[in-house]
């Protein structure tokens, strides 16, 4: 992957080094409860990387994954398990801190993410990971100190590709000017890119059936089979039954009461596995969709962004064009004035400008080409893409010949007000001539500064359309391999249980076996 | 209080009585040891439904060593009634259930009632044939074997041969009135059919609602194989592998549907089981009651004594009554010494009869309580057998289901690891 950031420079630290070991795995051994200055209680989790050791709270995790999204927009971050709701609440009767399982469940879930956290390309390399790992590392201070504290606070503000800033030489500054629109969430894009919208819709596809029809008929299941408490109630009956009889019957019916005990324990054992390794890992699928939500609209903001320089400039370049006609109509009336009876012979057909077939100076203006969408891997891209086009073709290609405004006032309401405004200028001002050369200038310094701004949005668009492409096919891939051991663990817990019982009851058929029947 | 003249022993007129063996109580065995008894094997098959040119029944095929008939339901009635009355001392296995639900519902017909009964008619026969004094019972012998069966004068002859069954049970058998010197083979023998029971209805209940459980557990696997399913339309490179795991989760469904089936048919056994105790129980009242009705015979014969004594002795009345009659007599100018003398008389007439009666009271009251020793070990001999057969087949169903599942899933493991 290409992508490295203006606030992130991957980093190679001994933590690194650590988590590209052998003895890789983080675990998070255990939890305590603790109290926080203001004497409030809260569960600190331990964790263990190899022999590094830190401890961390709940909210800390939050704000890692916060920051990790904030300074890596195009990866997707996996999530963290969910704030305890209140239903969580409602239907414990101990406080929610200390029900067992929940704590446990905590546990299991936010190693999991630290682990997913250590094996992505990327993120693994970030040092505010690292220090979130390390030793004695509050966290208050990684939080304070940079890159977290220097960050733009909108992500439209920032350039994401590196390469672009080094060919630059330039800091992120440009995009912080006013001149730089920044996209609303409900933009939408006159030439959205098909691939893209089509992986929208496969996430929302698949994360709404996960979350709906998947988690509800596995969490059925599960329930239902925990309810083998059932069990313990009838191994005592036929502990009962069994003192009832003699000899070799109250010995079989005395082994079923322990092979229904046992039973019970097996199908205990078999739910914890059927929750640690089945069911959460489709809650945290149902979230991930999430992420990938976020990542795909930043992308898209991105791509809003660019287009709407492109329609800044396009305005500004308008105006400019419509300011040196001026000057250009003043110039050569003064001209004509000396020439007397000249005929401007640039006079260009005004209909032709109106309907947009030609520009300002005569030039023929050709149609856009489009996009062409290919799929096997849902979220997987066309080898050709036409983002490799250079700029400045782009540039004309891109803006639609039908947003063009006519030169002409009567036209539209817009023009209107341009005329009106126009007239009032002319009335007020002393000395048009000389807005009129302000105003160009500063039209063409706001169009140098929309010029450079597209091309970096542009080429970092090209970037993050890239990065963004790469890491939802890693994470498609994971996914197949995680849905893969997600069956396989099912599978095995059901074997596991399978075998134990038929232990117990091939006992009980030997002692049948046992029983005398003669006559 | 029972007729003193005839006993409950006495064999009514049968058809057939012809070897020694069909009567009920030889004191000497003249039937083979237990040890060499032979059950002939007999079992009930193939329901059909028929019609008598009124109502439809269902007819059931019964198979034995000598013969193969049809019989119906009333047949079965039949012969539970004939063996009630005539064996009192044996414990008569019960029939299934008649006033069911499935009645009131018109269910009748249904094929899970309908092998629910052939089932426990099958188990009724079975336990007859085991019984050493039963399976000889003509009765028993006619209603296997015989082929006029179902003719209208054989038909006419069995309905006077069957007493309405409600009235010897309960009526006598309600009170349980203490016996004076129990026997405590017979406070153990009712001790453990007590146990027994609670043990079996709780047994019931908890089975029951496990039972339901396992049940909708069977449907929860089918929703989760859609659901699995329904994914691999999505996620369409692996399509194959999901569809894999939905098919043994289906698999595992229809498995743990027949093991549900299986502990249905365990609980339909406890229910039988319990119900032969059931009779048991009613045999050792009824036993009871003969005792109880030996040792009130014989203190009634103790007060007569008494009173013919007191009477001879010439020392009056006690009571009220007696001293005012005593007194009327007087002033009647009676022969108080005549009196006395035609009264000594009758009490004598009564304590004769008295002490023939106690005679044959303690002979059947013994000889009932033998007979139901005897019972004993035939009951325990055949639950043993029962049990045998109704857990062999339980613990089979259990292990044939967990082999299964292993296999099932095994199936998947391996299909998934392979596909690296």
């Amino acid at each position: 992957m290409t992508t490295a950031n203006s606030y992130y420079t991957p980093c190679s630290c001994n933590i690194h080094r650590l988590l590209t070991s052998d003895d890789s795995f983080i675990y998070i051994t255990g939890s305590q409860k603790q109290s926080d200055a203001a004497g409030k209680a809260y569960v600190a989790y331990n964790i263990r990387l190899g022999s590094m050791e830190s401890k961390h709270r709940y909210s800390e995790f939050e704000s890692l994954c916060k920051a990790l999204t904030k300074l890596h927009p195009t990866v997707i971050v996996p999530p963290i398990p969910e704030k305890h709701s209140i239903m969580d609440y409602a239907a414990l009767q101990t406080r929610v801190k200390d029900d067992i399982a929940m704590v446990e469940k905590r546990k299991r879930m936010l190693q999991t993410f630290l682990n997913r956290v250590a094996k992505h390309p990327v993120l693994n390399h970030d040092h505010v990971f690292h220090r979130f790992l390390e030793s004695g590392v509050p966290w208050s201070d990684v939080l304070h100190s940079p890159p977290l504290s220097i960050m733009p606070k909108n992500t439209m503000q920032m350039i994401v590709n590196n390469d672009i800033l080094a060919a630059r030489g330039n800091s992120n500054h440009i995009l912080s000017s006013h001149l730089i629109p920044i996209p609303s969430a409900t933009y939408i894009l006159n030439n959205p890119d098909p691939q893209f919208e089509e992986s929208e819709q496969f996430t929302y596809r698949v994360a709404n059936y996960m979350s709906n029809n998947l988690e509800k008929s596995q969490r059925k299941v599960i329930r239902r089979l925990e309810l083998a408490n059932d069990y313990a109630e009838l191994g005592a009956v036929y502990n009962g039954f069994s003192l009832n009889e003699e000899n070799e019957v109250a010995n079989a019916i005395e082994k079923i009461g322990q092979a229904v005990d046992a039973s019970y324990s097996n199908m205990g054992e078999m739910v914890t596995m059927l929750e640690g390794d089945f069911a959460e890992p489709i809650q945290e699928y149902a979230q991930f969709a999430h992420t990938i939500k976020q990542v795909l609209k930043f992308r898209h903001m991105k791509h809003a962004q660019v287009e709407m320089i492109e329609t800044s400039l396009a305005s500004k370049k308008e105006h400019m064009q419509e300011l040196s006609d001026m000057e250009g109509e003043a110039r050569r009336l003064e001209e004509a004035i000396a020439r007397e009876h000249t005929i401007g012979q640039n006079a260009v057909n005004v209909d032709d400008i109106n309907n947009g077939t030609v520009d300002a100076d005569g030039n023929p203006i050709s149609a856009p080409n489009g996009f062409d969408p290919v799929q096997s891997n849902p979220y997987a891209r066309p080898p050709t893409s036409p983002t490799t086009s250079s700029p400045s073709a782009r540039r004309a290609s891109i803006s639609s010949p039908a947003r063009r405004r006519s030169r002409y006032a009567w036209s539209g309401p817009m023009q209107m007000v341009n005329a009106v405004s126009h007239t009032i200028q002319g009335l007020i001002d002393v000395d048009p001539v000389a807005t009129r050369r302000n105003q160009i200038g500063k039209t063409k310094d706001a169009i140098n500064i929309l010029e450079e701004a597209l091309d970096i949005t542009q080429l970092d668009l090209e970037g993050i359309s890239k990065d963004v492409q790469a890491d939802l096919d890693r994470f498609q891939t994971e996914k197949i391999s995680d849905l893969k051991d997600m069956l396989l663990a099912f599978a095995k817990a059901h074997i596991r249980y399978c075998q134990k019982n038929l232990e117990s009851w091939q006992e009980v058929k030997d002692d049948i076996d046992k029983i005398p029947v003669q006559f | 209080m029972m007729d003193m003249t005839s006993t409950p022993f006495t064999m009514q007129p049968g058809p057939v009585p012809s070897t020694s063996t069909s009567r009920s109580y030889p004191s000497t065995s003249s039937i083979s040891s237990p040890s060499s008894f032979e059950p002939k094997p007999v079992s009930v098959t193939d329901p059909r439904k028929e019609s008598d040119g009124q109502q439809p029944f269902v007819s059931y095929n019964i198979v034995s060593k000598n013969a193969t008939v049809r019989r119906r339901f009333q047949d079965f009635v039949w012969l539970y009634n004939v063996l009630y009355n005539n064996y009192p001392a044996c414990i008569i296995p019960p029939l299934p259930d008649k006033h069911r639900l499935e009645y009131v519902k018109g269910d009748r017909f249904s094929t899970d009632f309908v092998e629910k009964r052939r089932d426990s008619l099958g188990r009724f026969l079975q336990r007859i044939a085991r019984h050493p004094i039963l399976s000889h019972s003509e009765y028993f012998v006619m209603f296997l074997e015989s082929s006029e069966f179902n003719d209208s004068s054989a038909r006419a002859l069995r309905d006077s041969q069957e007493t309405v069954i409600e009235s010897l049970g309960d009526s006598l058998l309600n009170a349980f009135t203490k016996i004076r010197k129990p026997d405590q083979v017979f406070l153990d023998m009712k001790d453990r059919v007590d146990r027994m029971e609670e043990n079996f209805s709780l047994l019931e209940k908890t089975l029951s609602r496990t039972n339901k459980r396992v049940d909708d557990l069977s449907h929860d696997y089918v929703e989760l194989a859609n659901s699995v399913n329904g994914l691999g339309q999505l996620e369409t490179n692996f399509q194959q592998g999901l569809a894999l795991f939905s098919n043994a989760s289906n698999t595992y469904a229809n498995q743990v549907k027949t093991l549900a089936a299986h502990e249905t048919d365990w609980l339909h056994h406890i229910h039988d089981y319990m119900a032969y105790h059931l009779s048991m129980k009613e045999v050792l009242k009824l036993r009871d009651q003969k005792q109880l009705d030996f040792e009130e015979l014989s203190e009634y014969l103790q007060s007569t004594v008494k009173d013919r004594d007191r009477t001879m002795h010439g020392v009056e009345a006690q009571n009220l009554t007696g001293f005012l009659a005593g007194k009327l007599n007087e002033v009647r100018g009676a022969d108080m010494s005549k009196i006395r003398r035609e009264r000594v008389l009758r009490l004598d007439d009564r304590i004769h009869e008295l002490e023939d009666a106690i005679e044959q009271s303690n002979e059947v009251s013994s000889a009932f309580s033998d007979q139901v020793k005897k019972e004993n070990e035939y009951f325990t001999r055949n639950n043993a057998l029962e049990m045998h057969e109704a857990l062999k087949a339980y613990a089979s169903a259990k292990v044939s289901f967990y082999q299964q599942g292993i296999d099932t899933w095994q199936h998947v493991v391996d299909a998934l690891e392979e596909q690296s």
